[in-house]
């Protein structure tokens, strides 16, 4: 690039012409006598006199050149070969990936590509097809076509922005390279050099695939500082089946950057703020010391049911993407417990009185039983609070409460044919069903008054004849094995009573002082757990298996685990009575009953996923008699998408794949024809996937290394480095080297002026010099022949 | 222009130089410093008087030569009695005979002859210079002296004479000689060679640039008539160096050939072929035992003349 300017200087290149034809006019005129030898000379030597006088011409003119040429100052295009004529197939990679919204020195590393890319794109032609792909988490062609004018690339180019989550560059460069070059090809890589992208791509064949015939140009647009950053880590809390009132406690992890371009270690105090619905409802001050991750516990109460969304929230930094994290709560509503106990039954025989005091127990019973720092009672009271506790006399239970009743518990309660048709639709339903036996339990009745557990299934389940005297204070019986796995029993496990070690079942020390005077045993005449149907029972209308939870120590089944319809039925022959045993009595009562009616607990019909990473499925699960329904996802900008699910293993499942956009999302399930339910809605939320507040980088070397042994052009556009743009433009000045070649000229044309004509060559000369050689050189290369033995005095 | 003495041994001419006036010619201290030799002819000539060089005739010289036997028509005095005395026979005593001889000096006044290639002199200046020295040296010891100026042809021919006045003549021809046209020594010489009948001494001051077959042909026919040739072959350095040395338009002083080039690049193959031109013609003049001399007009022509003139007289002597 010329100094246009100086440019009029040009002409004066045709000074050394005109000097020459003017000085034929001026030239000294010498008659010589002797003319004929100069002109026999001459004539042998014409060629090579001419060629030297051309040559020099030329030189003389290349040197005017050359002087015009530095004084112009001109540069050279470091990419003019890249940038050169012809149709050109260049490549872009643009890593999209989170860490290049870091800003440093007043822009992002991403502004920094987009320059880099537009820079590039202005040099090529409109006949050059470009190919831009955006590398984010999944590669995005973003521009496969000619360039022409080049808006529409542009366009594409403003709209990018930093991706959720690391790019993944071998994909990219893999697309990028996939389809046929339409020319000469250069993949350009434009990348912040974030070292988990990079190290995917070094461990990617792809990095090795990269044809030799193609030129590789890394532009790094990262940045060595390490600015203050904040930043929240990995997942959101997931809260389990939140429900209204109860308070939410969660968890925040920060982590802040150590500082080492400063190399300031003091600690770092920055507020957490906690929004649920758009509204700030708590916000605490947080210390952190630099490289180092602070846990902060947070207490969220959801004040309604349904979808809530909250977000955690740091100040903006200089990488305002891990600043901030949503998170929803599914708010359930509060658990309806009915304890349906036996008329007449008052004072202390009464089991309503042990039921509701373990249902609505104090945290004291829970650290009494478990322990003060056992991490089960924060869970145990976190279930006795969700519950809505009624306590109904079996004669006067109607419809409406079986109906609005979650969990309904009975309790040495004998149901009338009315109620315990409720009952039964109720559980059918869905609701949760636990059975306590009594002393009004009479041997081989129905349970609850429900008959065939199904209706139409055989009893499966009974009660035996009560066994036991309660009168015999030493003829009581413990508690035998129990399955250890089952939710109701998993709580008391105990570290060295580990599931899976070859045996379901195994003693509870808490158990051990539980004494059982009288009890029912149960009958389970249908197939156990893992048992085939008995012969005869209807194919069609298989019996719901049976499952023992807990045995006495003489191998009585006393707990049992069944379904009926939809609900699941705990049936305990285990009296809450304190005559029959100490167990209304005993501190494992409370978390017992807790965890039975935790497990019976109705499961809401439908279950998504609460947080997924961008790019991820994010699933939905409903119950099998919703799979007709009508699943509708709702993405942060509103976009629906309908979501296809597929009936399997008794689940109706299917995903939300497009979850590329950071925020809430949100499910909508129309209930099938025929089913007889509230629509559902389920909150939903994608999260950047945040590992550190350290953004960690290779360095060029590494960079270049990635490829090797491919060569690759390494360009520094970092932030610290803004070179960028004068290596891009390749603006270098090169009047030195004009400066240089003049001088060389003058050489070249002393040596030229002073040359003489070759001499014959003959045996035996010695070694013949460099001068000499161009001389035959030059007499080559014009014909000339050697003196031919012209003997022009010779009379 | 200086005389070719100017700066070495001589003061200037008072006559200024190229002018007509023969005077200038007269150079007191060229003349002085060859006053002092004798042209003697290294061969017989034919003279009238007698003098330095020795004649074909037997003469009244001291030189003895021979006996012969008396015939009729022999002198008496001739007859060497003492051997009559002797031999009892009539014998007669023969003794060479030295006379004077006829210079002929041939002046190249062709246009080549005009060339001055720096500040010195021209060829033809020069010659004049020395045809003048020759002809006072000829005339001082009683020899003829003529002239002729020649280019393409014969321009002016004065008989050798022996009078006093006889220099005059021959400075004014030298000093009214012009250059004139082309070289063709060949044909000159052939001319003159009728026109000097009798064997005397030939002195040729030229720059020879001519056809060399014909330069041969010529000095072979001269030397055929039993002249004692010499050939002083008049060059300017300039001529024999190319000093040259930027960009030059040359031009044939004698014809219309012209070239530009740099005097650089063909300098060296300019001086091979001069050199084997002076080589040849040298050769050719000893081959045919011409007396031949290289006249640099940068050296005064006293200087070279006198030094040939020893060398010339030792090997006659």
């Amino acid at each position: 690039m010329l100094n246009p300017l100086l440019l009029w200087f040009l002409p004066l290149a045709l000074l050394p012409v005109i000097l020459h034809l003017l000085n034929l006019n001026r030239l000294r005129e010498v008659e010589l006598p002797t003319f004929r030898f100069l002109m026999e000379g001459y004539v042998q030597e014409r060629s090579r006199i001419k060629l030297i006088e051309w040559l020099l011409l030329l030189l003389r003119t290349a040197v005017v050149l050359l002087v015009v040429g530095a004084l112009s100052r001109p540069v050279v295009q470091r990419f003019s070969t890249l940038f050169g004529s012809g149709v050109k197939d260049v490549v872009f990679v643009l890593d999209a990936g989170m860490s290049t919204g870091l800003v440093t020195e007043g822009s992002s590393a991403l502004h920094r590509g987009r320059e880099a890319v537009r820079a590039a794109v202005g040099r090529l032609g409109p006949a050059d097809f470009v190919t831009v792909v955006r590398a984010g988490m999944e590669p995005r062609v973003l521009h496969r076509a000619v360039l022409g004018d080049g808006k529409r690339l542009l366009a594409e180019l403003d709209s990018v922005e930093p991706d959720p989550g690391s790019a993944d560059l071998a994909a990219a460069v893999g697309e990028a390279l996939a389809s046929p070059a339409r020319g000469p090809r250069s993949l350009w890589i434009v990348s912040d050099g974030q070292a988990r992208s990079w190290n995917r791509l070094r461990d990617s064949p792809v990095a090795r695939q990269v044809p030799d015939d193609v030129q590789l140009v890394l532009v790094d647009i990262g940045s060595g500082q390490t600015p203050p950053n904040v930043a929240l880590l990995g997942d959101p809390p997931r809260p389990q089946r939140p429900v209204v009132g109860l308070p939410v406690e969660l968890t925040a992890r920060i982590e802040a950057a150590g500082n080492g371009s400063t190399g300031d270690d003091a600690a770092i105090e920055v507020p957490l703020s906690v929004t649920v619905d758009d509204e700030l409802v708590t916000q605490t001050t947080v210390t952190i010391p630099p490289g180092q991750v602070v846990s902060v516990p947070l207490s969220v109460v959801p004040a309604r049911a349904g979808v809530i969304k909250a977000r955690l929230d740091l100040p903006a930094d200089a990488f305002p993407f891990d600043d901030s994290m949503v998170f929803v709560l599914n708010v359930e509503r509060r658990v309806g417990v009915v304890v349906v106990t036996a008329p007449g039954v008052e004072g202390l025989a009464d089991p309503a009185l042990y039921l509701t005091a373990a249902l609505e127990s104090p945290l004291a019973s829970l650290t009494a039983t478990l322990g003060e720092s056992s991490p089960q009672v924060e869970g145990e009271e976190r279930i006795a609070r969700s519950l809505d506790v009624q306590v109904v006399r079996a004669d006067l239970l109607d419809e409406r409460r079986i109906q609005e009743a979650d969990v309904i518990v009975v309790a040495d309660a004998r149901l009338d044919g009315h109620r315990s048709q409720w009952l039964r639709r109720r559980v059918e339903e869905g609701a949760g069903l636990v059975v306590f036996a009594g002393p009004k339990q009479g041997p081989g009745e129905e349970i609850a008054g429900l008959g065939s557990f199904a209706g139409r299934d055989p009893a499966l389940l009974r009660w035996k004849e009560p066994v036991g005297d309660i009168d015999d204070e030493t003829g009581g019986r413990g508690f035998g094995p129990v399955d250890l796995t089952h939710p109701l029993f998993a709580p008391f496990r105990t570290p060295a009573e580990r599931p899976g070690d070859g045996t379901a079942g195994g003693r509870i020390e808490a158990f051990d002082t539980l004494r059982f005077f009288r009890h029912v045993p149960l009958s389970t005449t249908g197939p156990e757990a893992g048992a085939k149907a008995p012969a005869g029972a209807p194919v069609a209308a298989p019996a719901a298996p049976v499952t023992v939870l807990a045995r006495l120590d003489d191998d009585t089944p006393v707990i049992a685990e069944t379904k009926l319809g939809r609900g699941r039925v705990l049936v305990s022959g285990l009296a809450v009575t304190p005559d029959w045993s100490n167990l209304p009595v005993h501190p494992a009562f409370v978390p017992l009953l807790l965890r039975a009616v935790q497990t019976v607990r109705p499961d809401p019909p439908a279950i998504a996923a609460e947080s997924v990473h961008p790019y991820e499925p994010a699933p939905i699960r409903l119950e099998e008699r919703w799979k007709r329904a009508v699943v509708q996802a709702t993405d942060p900008v509103g976009t629906k998408t309908a979501i296809e699910t597929v009936a399997g293993d008794g689940r109706v499942t299917g995903a939300l794949e497009e979850t590329r956009r950071i925020g809430f999302y949100e499910f909508d399930v129309q209930p099938p024809v025929g089913v007889t339910a509230e629509p559902i809605r389920l909150g939903m939320v994608v999260n950047r996937e945040v590992e550190g507040a350290t953004i960690e980088r290779i360095d060029a070397a590494e960079l270049a290394a990635t490829f090797a042994p491919h060569p690759t052009t390494l360009l520094a556009g970092t932030a610290d480095d803004p070179t960028l743009h004068t290596q891009f433009t390749s603006r270098r000045e090169i009047w030195r080297w004009l400066i240089t070649a003049v001088f060389c000229l003058f050489g070249l044309e002393f040596l030229l002026s002073t040359l003489k004509p070759p001499q014959p060559r003959r045996g035996g000369d010695k070694p013949r010099g460099w001068g000499e050689r161009i001389n035959d050189w030059l007499a080559d290369a014009v014909g000339m022949q050697e003196a031919d033995g012209v003997e022009p005095g010779a009379p | 222009m200086p005389p070719p003495n100017a700066g070495q041994t001589t003061q200037g001419p008072t006559a200024p130089a190229g002018s007509a006036d023969p005077s200038r010619l007269l150079d007191p201290l060229g003349i002085a410093l060859v006053e002092r030799m004798e042209l003697v002819a290294r061969t017989a000539v034919e003279g009238l008087l007698s003098g330095l060089h020795p004649s074909p005739f037997f003469g009244s010289s001291v030189e003895y030569a021979d006996h012969r036997p008396y015939t009729p028509s022999d002198e008496i005095r001739s007859i060497d009695w003492k051997l009559v005395a002797k031999t009892d026979k009539y014998y007669v005593k023969l003794f060479e005979e030295q006379t004077n001889t006829r210079v002929t000096i041939l002046l190249d006044t062709s246009r080549s002859m005009e060339f001055s290639g720096g500040d010195g002199i021209t060829k033809l200046e020069y010659g004049r210079f020395l045809a003048a020295a020759l002809c006072h040296l000829a005339l001082r010891q009683n020899d003829a002296a003529g002239l002729a100026t020649f280019d393409g042809e014969v321009r002016s021919y004065i008989p050798p004479r022996s009078m006093a006045n006889h220099f005059r003549h021959i400075l004014a021809a030298l000093a009214q000689a012009t250059p004139g046209d082309d070289t063709r020594i060949g044909p000159v010489l052939q001319a003159l060679a009728g026109r000097i009948p009798r064997r005397g001494i030939v002195i040729l001051i030229s720059d020879l640039l001519d056809d060399p077959a014909g330069l041969a042909t010529g000095l072979s026919l001269l030397k055929s008539r039993r002249q004692d040739l010499v050939v002083f072959h008049v060059v300017d350095p300039a001529e024999r160096d190319f000093p040259w040395t930027k960009i030059t338009r040359f031009k044939d002083i004698e014809g219309q050939g012209r070239v530009v080039t740099n005097p650089r690049t063909v300098r060296a193959a300019y001086l091979e072929r001069f050199e084997k031109f002076l080589g040849g013609v040298r050769s050719a003049c000893l081959e045919r035992s011409i007396g031949y001399e290289l006249a640099l007009t940068d050296h005064p022509y006293a200087e070279m003349l006198s030094g040939y003139l020893a060398r010339r007289a030792r090997q006659t002597g």
